[in-house]
């Protein structure tokens, strides 16, 4: 018989993952972007559902308190997570730097041709 | 075959940046002017555009690096064969421009750095400053395997290699000791000639005196990490 939190956090992972599938399918959420996301989902379900899964890999590595497991693996994905959008991050700022130059010398060539034309 | 464009970031130089390029016409009449309007707020574009010459504006603030990189995408697109990067603020002296072409000109090397600690006239500076200098110029040094002393000096000169190569690769973050370092990284020979620099008209340094500790210990991190990129392939590719 699972116990109220396990439905709970069950539903919660399943709610999850909706949210990032649909905000894919919005593209709002880009692929590239969003296994990670779909990757801390299914992690989420599968310790919901396995119960045990905490207490396994807690005498597996020799932390006494179980939960403090979980804890963990919440901080890890987190700080991931936070990696992963600071180099997506630095990519776009390049991107967006190589733009504004690009635009910069367009003008002035634009600028050019004109006064050639007049 | 076009020679030389003077390349001139500016941010809010309204006061100062009429002067430098009087004197820089005055100083090397064959020159091209390049003046890269960093987004200022100030009316720098017009007078720029006032007096005929070339200014490049910016739809948003990059910052020292991003500007300097778009006069040198400039240089490349028009095919000039030595770009020199002088401050619009008035601190860089014309007349010392010829000093920086020289070992270029000669093929002695393919940046030259212009440098205020290199024995020719004084420089005042506070000492939290003299220090950082002073570090940053040791582990330069070390890096490069060249005695550097003014790695912070924005007064340059580039020849076509160069030109290339930072058109491609110029360092957004504290773009003038990284640049010393990748550059040396991709074969690049950088040399230093002592030049007279003025006290700055107007505009203050990028760097406050405050943060001058600060700034230095992310030079010196940023320079090692530079250090330990390996070359980029094609490095000296036209």
């Amino acid at each position: 018989m699972p116990s109220p939190i396990q439905i709970i956090s069950v539903l919660v992972s399943i709610l999850l993952i909706v949210v990032v599938l649909s905000l894919i399918r919005q593209r709002r959420l880009r692929e590239e972007y969003s296994i990670l996301w779909i990757a801390g989902s299914l992690v989420l379900i599968v310790f919901s559902v396995w119960r045990n899964l905490v207490d396994i890999i807690a005498d597996l590595v020799g932390v006494a308190y179980a939960p403090a497991i979980l804890l963990l693996i919440g901080i890890f994905f987190g700080v991931l997570m936070f990696l992963h959008i600071t180099v997506v991050v630095s990519k776009q700022s390049d991107e967006n730097k190589t733009l504004a130059q690009e635009i910069a010398l367009l003008k002035d060539r634009l600028e050019e041709l004109e006064k050639q034309k007049n | 075959m076009k020679s030389i464009a003077v390349i001139i970031p500016a941010y809010n130089e309204s006061k100062s940046i009429a002067d430098v390029i009087a004197e820089i016409k005055d100083a090397i009449p064959d020159s091209k002017i390049v003046v890269v309007n960093d987004c200022s707020t100030d009316n720098t574009e017009q007078v720029v555009k006032g007096l005929g010459e070339t200014v490049l504006s910016l739809p948003h603030n990059l910052g020292i690096g991003g500007a300097v990189q778009t006069g040198l995408r400039y240089a490349r697109d028009n095919g000039y064969q030595i770009a020199v990067q002088v401050d619009g603020d008035g601190q860089h002296i014309a007349g010392e421009i010829e000093k920086l072409e020289g070992p270029i000109k000669k093929g002695e090397a393919d940046v030259v750095i212009g440098s205020r600690f290199l024995g020719v006239g004084e420089f005042k500076s506070t000492f939290a400053r003299r220090v950082g200098i002073k570090l940053i110029s040791m582990v330069n040094s070390i890096l490069t395997s060249t005695k550097i002393t003014d790695n912070t000096s924005g007064f340059r000169a580039y020849n076509r290699n160069a030109i290339s190569f930072l058109s491609e690769h110029y360092p957004q973050d504290y773009p003038e000791p990284v640049a010393v370092v990748e550059l040396h990284r991709n074969k690049f020979k950088i040399a230093e000639v002592p030049v007279l620099m003025r006290e700055r008209q107007g505009g203050t340094s990028s760097i406050g005196a405050i943060s001058s500790i600060y700034y230095m210990i992310k030079v010196l991190v940023a320079s090692t990490i530079a250090f330990s990129r390996s070359p980029v392939s094609k490095s000296k590719g036209e």
